[in-house]
């Protein structure tokens, strides 16, 4: 159980507060209502960019990292499809100097033509680092325009290609900043050896100052239910065979989501689990296998991904993972099988509060889905899931129409 | 008078404002630095050898064990790959339950249970924990060694070492501590297909005999249990256990290069370069220069505000991220600075790398840097000790060490009284400049020349360390 206590400042920004005096030290979070999902067509990979850039010193603070680094504080940020998220650990005594940071980003960033231009060149090395000089690293930029036509989710969080985020302009990176970077569309939380009037004090001073400026309204296309099956083959310099299957489900606040998760924990989670099992172990035709979910906010995908042992057809792969779906599909699991996920999900789920970070971080995505105490209630959500429901999930979703299938084959086998 | 009342207004005036428009200009003063406290695991010693360590913390319900045996480096030679695939075997099931079963009875549970050559691990919620602690035993004490198991694990194996035959990163891992320690020493040599091939399941069981056993054990319990509970537990699951004796290996030590070498290995379908400049070193955490040198490390190569990053990355744009780490321990260890960069800056950065580590060799780091650097230490220390297991952490680690007791106790004002003075001495000592190698693995043809222009001696090697004709 997380508590919290939640207030809103006059200029829109949502601030939630954890307190747990058990530590000596305090988090900020702050989660940016923006991710790839918003960008434009011909700018994409901007969001993430843009994350690089709050880090190039603010209107007035030239540096961002030594004057956290010298009360002792460290920081870090990551951007997704949905949501880009800016945190700060620090001792709870300096906690001001976490406000006088991310207030002053928030107000306005430098803007600095230095700034934009290496940091271009940083996320294009962190593009060829983690997508290109990987092997299978680039699955994800194939995968997503297989999968998806109409939502922006057809595009990674690094952006369709170098040649986008070479191209960005400073112009670019200001409208960006007006438009998303606002209060209205952050959620802060704070959490640690801190107390609620305390923040607020602080919140007040360092944040309510801040323009409201305009609120973002998202409208974004649906993508529509596929109705044919779809596959493309690519051929890279890798080990071994692979094969992506990806299938649409719902969106993050479904109703079925948690379905669709402990679906995916029976068919993959760890080595008692049925495509481990009969796959890997018995048939002996994946060296590796995973089921899992894509958890965007948006419409979903329910991902199933192997790679082949030597020798193995790319079609008998296939067919013996198609076999696994149609029989999860066909008959309800077995009441074992639903228990040992739960009791997965209850450890998950029980261990994923261990840490201050974690539990702030938590608090404002949940409080971005709608309600913080999500957060608190999901774990019942799972205890409500019935072989019943598993069952006409697994009938809706693994449908043959309703597949997008990457096989990607070592340069030998093409 | 009228002055007076002026200036009265214009002060209250000024602070009405305040209230409201906070002075961004001005950095909030610091506060004082957080009070650590940490708890000491209750300590007691099984007949057999093991030591156990209880930390007691009933904040979740939930509780993690894990057993580790302090056997130091071991040497496999020609049979490099044995211990691996030891671990490997260690998860194939046991004498009274096949694969199948020990795995439904650890998923059942919702629990984590692993093990390997030099240990395991077992967490799980409290209710289930006193099941999964017992299978992580099993595991350990009574493998089943299925030879079908060993045949595939072994296969995955030869599987694995080609799928990363042309990973940069993958070469770069191995030729760094080939290189720098000799393939003789335990650190330097590295799995091939040969020594893969050459191994048998009886060398699988040996090792098994040498090294998996409770002399120099150390088991670990954190969180939601009693010391009595964990006492019973530790009795019933390793009391009556009995093994092999280790004592730790002393090994000859390993030279530096008389003088700064490049070693380069050609891998040209490579996207970055990986390079890593890197000497060995001695540092025992119990020497007085240990504090010196965590801080000089953080301030060159420590993170986003150290001298690599904001130089190779934030000044010059040639990488994602460049960093430095120094180890420490019982055995000789490495200082490295390492990054992946574009393949045409390689040999700028190479210059841009030795140049931050002759500053920190020749000048005094200023009064405000090393503060900086001794704040995100006590920041960190402190963030570290949210984690309950930490208390254990550290009181394992002064047995090993042969640390004094009150080491963590006092790290924290050891590290504060450190001055630039030691941090100059330290860097002097450690991160050899002149006595460096830089091993840089990727596409050659955009940077060889380059080096060579600038006097570099430069080797070339094969991407097993085998060095290249010169030409």
């Amino acid at each position: 159980m997380v508590d919290f206590n939640r207030f809103t400042l006059a200029n829109g920004l949502r601030v939630l507060v954890h307190e747990d005096d058990t530590t000596p030290m305090a988090v900020l979070n702050i989660l940016y209502d923006v991710g790839a999902r918003d960008e434009e067509q011909d700018k994409t990979g901007f969001a993430h960019l843009f994350e690089h850039l709050m880090f190039g010193g603010s209107v007035n603070i030239p540096s961002y990292d030594e004057p956290l680094q010298r009360v002792g504080g460290e920081n870090n940020a990551f951007t997704s499809n949905d949501i880009t998220n800016y945190y700060i650990t620090l001792p709870a005594t300096n906690l001001e100097t976490a406000f006088w940071l991310e207030s002053d980003r928030m107000l306005s960033l430098a803007f600095s033509e230095k700034s934009l231009e290496t940091q271009r060149n940083v996320v294009c090395e962190e593009f060829k680092q983690r997508y290109l000089n990987q092997p299978y690293g680039d699955v994800w930029l194939k995968l997503r325009p297989l999968a998806y036509k109409e939502h922006p989710y057809r595009w990674a969080t690094i952006g369709q290609d170098l040649k986008q985020i070479e191209d960005a302009k400073m112009d670019d990176v200001k409208a960006f900043f007006q438009k998303h970077y606002n209060p209205q569309n952050a959620i802060m939380v704070v959490g640690g050896n801190v107390k609620t009037a305390e923040v607020k004090a602080l919140a007040e001073k360092w944040f309510e100052p801040i323009p409201a400026g305009e609120r973002y309204l998202r409208n974004l296309p649906t993508e529509p239910q596929q109705k044919e099956a779809r596959q493309e083959t690519v051929t890279a310099e890798v080990p071994l065979n692979a094969i992506y299957m990806a299938f649409q489900m719902p969106d993050r606040v479904d109703k079925d989501y948690q379905v669709y998760d402990l679906l995916s924990d029976i068919l993959s989670q760890g080595q008692s689990s049925r495509l481990y099992n009969s796959l890997l172990k018995e048939q002996q035709l994946f060296s590796e296998i995973n089921a899992y979910l894509t958890g965007s906010i948006d419409q979903g995908l329910f991902i199933v991904e192997g790679k082949l042992v030597e020798g193995v057809t790319m079609e008998a792969a296939e067919a013996a993972i198609w076999k696994e779906l149609n029989a999860i599909a066909a008959e309800e699991v077995t009441v074992d099988e639903l228990t040992k996920v739960k009791n997965k999900s209850e450890s998950i789920i029980v261990f994923a509060e261990m840490s201050l970070l974690d539990k702030a971080m938590n608090l404002a995505y949940y409080e971005l889905l709608g309600d913080a105490n999500l957060l608190n209630t999901e774990i019942h959500k799972y205890h409500d899931v019935t072989s019943t429901r598993i069952l006409e999930v697994a009938q809706r979703t693994f449908v043959k129409e309703q597949s997008s299938i990457l096989y990607y084959l070592t340069a030998q086998d093409a | 008078m009228k002055k007076i009342f002026t200036f009265a207004i214009a002060v209250l005036f000024v602070q009405a404002v305040s209230a409201q428009k906070p002075d961004r200009s001005q950095r909030p003063k610091p506060g004082p630095a957080p009070v650590i406290a940490f708890a000491d695991p209750v300590v007691y010693k099984l007949p057999n050898g093991i030591t156990v360590l209880v930390v007691e913390n009933h904040k979740l319900p939930k509780v993690s064990a894990s057993y580790s045996i302090d056997a130091g480096p071991i040497a496999q030679g020609a049979k490099a790959g044995v211990i691996s695939l030891l671990s490997g075997m260690l998860n194939e099931g046991t004498v009274t339950k096949t694969k199948a079963r020990y795995d439904e009875a650890v998923g059942q549970m919702g629990a984590e249970v692993g093990v390997f050559a030099g240990g395991g691990r077992a967490s799980a919620l409290t209710r289930y924990f006193s099941d999964a602690f017992l299978l992580m035993a099993d595991a350990l004490r009574n493998p089943s060694f299925p030879q079908a198991s060993f045949d595939k694990l072994k296969s995955q194996s030869l599987t694995n070492l080609k799928s990363n035959e042309r990973s940069a990163t993958a070469i770069s891992g191995r030729v760094v501590n080939a290189l720098s320690f000799g393939l003789n020493h335990p650190y330097g040599a590295f799995e091939t297909a040969q020594s893969l091939n050459s191994i048998t399941l009886d060398d699988v069981k040996a090792a098994y005999k040498k090294y998996v056993t409770p002399s120099r054990g150390y088991l670990t319990f954190v969180g939601d249990i009693k010391p009595e509970v964990a006492k019973v537990l530790a009795i019933k699951a390793f009391g009556n256990w009995k093994g092999a004796v280790l004592t730790f290996p002393v090994l000859a030590k390993v030279s530096n290069p008389v003088k700064t070498e490049v070693d380069v290995v050609d891998v040209p379908n490579a996207v970055q370069s990986e390079i890593t400049v890197t000497n060995l070193i001695d540092l025992p955490m119990g020497s007085p220069d240990y504090h010196a040198v965590l801080l000089a490390n953080q301030i060159l190569g420590g993170g986003a505000d150290a001298k690599l990053f904001r130089n190779l990355r934030e000044k010059h744009g040639f990488t994602y991220g460049a960093y430095a780490t120094t180890g420490a321990g019982r055995g000789q260890s490495t200082f490295s600075a390492t990054a992946s960069v574009r393949n045409e800056k390689v040999d700028s950065a190479v210059v841009e790398f030795l140049k931050e580590i002759k500053v920190m060799r020749t000048e005094k780091v200023s009064a405000e840097v090393l503060q900086n650097a001794k704040n995100l230490y006590n920041g960190s220390f402190a963030l570290g000790l949210e984690n309950p297991g930490r208390g254990a952490g550290f009181a394992s680690s002064i047995l090993i060490n042969n640390l004094p007791k009150d080491f963590y106790r006092t790290y924290l004002q050891k590290l504060n009284e450190v001055t630039a003075d030691d941090v100059l001495r330290v860097s002097k000592k450690y991160f050899g400049h002149d006595h460096a190698r830089v091993v840089i693995v990727g596409k050659t043809g955009q940077f060889l020349p380059g080096l060579k222009k600038m006097g570099f001696d430069v080797r070339e090697f094969d991407s097993y360390a085998v060095p290249l004709k010169r030409k």
